[in-house]
């Protein structure tokens, strides 16, 4: 055997003693008595400060209690621990600091379906606190980088000294590093993992239905396959949907059998409201085949079809390919048959019939957008505008 | 351990730690204090200003061997018990009286009303240690602003002097990492074996004053050196009042 392959092979072995093991958390337990734990806790109250002070966070008081009150039923104990922000963020994401600090973003909120599925986000986040992730990666990234710093040390010695040949000492550092890497790697996958595990344990037992698990990831998996996103995208890097994962959620539900409600109704209620804003994020945010995706799955259910239609005018609006114009002015008109339709479509609309060349179905649509929406702020500029059609 | 202090011409801030973050200075930070201060013109006070101590924005971390930050709870706690007492001290000594804040119920230590000074404050030190602290070709300087301090938070300041029946608000920012036994070794024999330099202990102060009257930021000063010896209770209160020392009140 070469001493190349004796040296990473002692490298594998160190690193595989590497992985911490850390207790599940005591619901109620202070980190007074692990400093390491503690000082994790410290940033990650900074860290909450700043964001509870800013601009980020929804202001309405009735999503948060809802979310909260969905949070404690799957977290059971460790509720009073864990305090859930919504943020105003376009793009699927959720958050677990250590100390109980849980971001859940408006991309979120509008990707899942249903309580059930925004259950097993926020069970999957309680479970990181639990099982006190933080804690562990840190260790295992300490004992880790222990192992590579020693390696790197020993290469860069071998370099001065001239101990052994030169492509050997370079081709054993090279091989540990690769190694660990791959060790830091799979053991984030690991926590991803079990975080899934324990967190539908968490909405199973809440009551919830664990077929809706596996759904909030079926989802996410149709958008970045239907939109070609690389693998995994930047934008599902802290909950990278994969094949893997939904086999094993949807395995789970099997196995339990149980059933369960989706509390669709409960849902709607708390988040149908923000929708439209929720809409307008996710395009500012210029991921148009995602939102498309996003809106259309949407349509498929039986709520608020004024709002995503008139969104999905605005995509086409945005998007600007051949065709897209009168997609768009179709798409507004199919809003306008939706009593929940925004007032901006009958100024959309009108806009984009006046790009199209219908100037006398333009100023009706405009002079509909007056009537419609009282006093808008740019009411002077819909005036000029139908003084140049006349 | 023996302090230095530097030169005026050796000074160099490669990177301050924007007030809003929570990083250290990068990399050229030297072993020795350095302290910069600037000042504008000395406004109308009482006999015996009122200065207002903002929550200090204090994070004390060690560097393992391995060169991993971790935060450290307790030194934090100690760094931000030392550094008050010490400006509290040290705004006696000039003649001041310092009225501490009264953190707020709930997750944010500000009141709502004072949350506007608080984050302008932030934004507007970030530009002052842009444009008077940064050094090198690449530094944000901005073209127009001449040398003298004339930065203010307006009549954002307004509740905070009402409040507190304050003439000042002083914030004070200080970051420090210590290293480890390990680490120290470590960069030593870097240095000696390889000469290559690795991160060890290392400090930064930030300290503004603002007059809360005018709304103008009348001063600020950086420290920046060695790291406390977490050790030596007096050490902190060494640089504390070095940080502080031309507080003009």
């Amino acid at each position: 055997m070469s001493r190349a392959a004796l040296l990473s092979g002692a490298l594998a072995l160190l690193l595989a003693g590497c992985a911490a093991q850390v207790p599940r958390a005591e619901p109620g337990a202070d980190a007074s008595d692990q400093p390491a734990e503690a000082g994790l806790r410290m940033v990650a109250r900074q860290s909450e400060q700043a964001f509870a002070a800013s601009g980020l966070r929804i202001e309405d008081q009735a999503l948060a209690d809802y979310v909260s009150r969905v949070n404690c039923r799957v977290a059971g104990p460790y509720c009073p621990e864990i305090r859930v922000y919504t943020a105003a963020m376009p793009d699927f994401n959720a958050s677990m600091a250590p100390n109980g600090f849980m971001q859940v973003w408006s991309g979120l909120l509008l990707r899942v379906e249903n309580e059930a599925q925004l259950a097993t986000v926020l069970g999957h986040e309680t479970s990181h606190y639990a099982l006190r992730h933080s804690l562990e990666r840190l260790q295992t990234t300490q004992r880790t980088a222990g192992v590579l710093l020693a390696s790197q040390m020993g290469m860069l010695a071998g370099g001065v000294y001239g101990i052994g040949a030169g492509p050997v000492q370079v081709g054993a550092g090279n091989i540990g590093q690769l190694i660990a890497s791959g060790y830091l790697a799979a053991y984030s996958r690991d926590q991803e993992a079990e975080a899934d595990r324990d967190g539908f344990e968490l909405m199973r037992q809440a009551g919830y239905a664990p077929g809706e698990a596996s759904e909030v990831w079926r989802n996410l998996m149709a958008e970045k396959n239907a939109c070609n996103l690389p693998s995994p995208p930047a934008l599902f890097a802290s909950h990278p949907p994969s094949d893997e994962r939904l086999a094993a959620l949807r395995a789970l539900a099997d196995e339990t059998g149980a059933q369960g409600g989706a509390g669709r109704e409960r849902f709607l209620a708390a988040t149908l409201p923000h929708r439209a804003e929720w809409l307008r994020m996710e395009l500012a945010n210029r991921q148009l085949c995602r939102a498309r995706v996003v809106i259309e799955r949407l349509l498929a259910q039986p709520a608020g079809h004024g709002v995503l239609r008139y969104y999905l005018g605005e995509l086409y609006r945005l998007r600007g390919e051949e065709g897209d114009l009168d997609k768009a002015i179709a798409a507004y008109r199919q809003a306008l048959t939706h009593a929940d339709a925004p007032p901006e479509t009958h100024r959309d609309l009108g806009l984009a019939l006046w790009r199209a060349g219908d100037t006398a179905a333009a100023r009706a649509a405009l002079r509909d957008y007056l009537d419609a929406a009282g006093q808008p702020d740019d009411a002077a500029m819909v005036r000029r505008y139908l003084e140049r059609l006349s | 351990m023996p302090v230095t202090t530097c030169q005026p011409e050796n000074r160099r801030l490669a990177g301050i730690a924007r007030c809003a973050g929570l990083a250290l200075l990068a990399a050229t930070l030297t072993a020795c204090i350095q302290t910069q201060p600037h000042r504008a013109a000395q406004p109308d006070t009482h006999p015996q200003p009122r200065v207002l101590l903002m929550p200090p924005d204090i994070v004390v971390l060690e560097i393992a061997t391995t060169g991993l930050p971790l935060p450290q709870a307790q030194w934090t706690s100690t760094a931000e018990r030392e550094l008050v007492a010490t400006a509290e001290a040290t705004i006696a000594e000039h003649g001041g009286r310092l009225v501490r804040y009264r953190p707020a119920d709930g997750v944010v230590p500000y009141a709502p009303a004072h949350r506007p000074a608080v984050d302008l404050h932030n934004a507007v030190l970030g530009t002052i240690l842009d444009h008077r602290y940064s050094a090198g070709p690449s530094a944000p300087k901005l073209s127009t602003k001449g040398k003298h301090l004339d930065w203010s938070l307006g009549e954002t300041v307004a509740p905070l002097r009402d409040d507190y029946d304050a003439d000042y608000a002083l914030f004070l920012v200080y970051r420090q990492a210590n290293a480890t036994g390990g680490r120290a070794l470590l960069a030593a024999a870097s240095f000696v074996l390889f000469g290559a330099i690795a991160p060890t202990s290392q400090a930064i102060g930030l300290a503004s004053l603002v007059d809360l009257h005018s709304g103008e930021v009348v001063w600020t000063n950086v420290l920046q050196g060695q790291a406390w010896d977490m050790s030596r209770p007096d050490g902190l209160d060494d640089k504390g009042r070095k940080l502080l020392a031309e507080l003009p009140l």
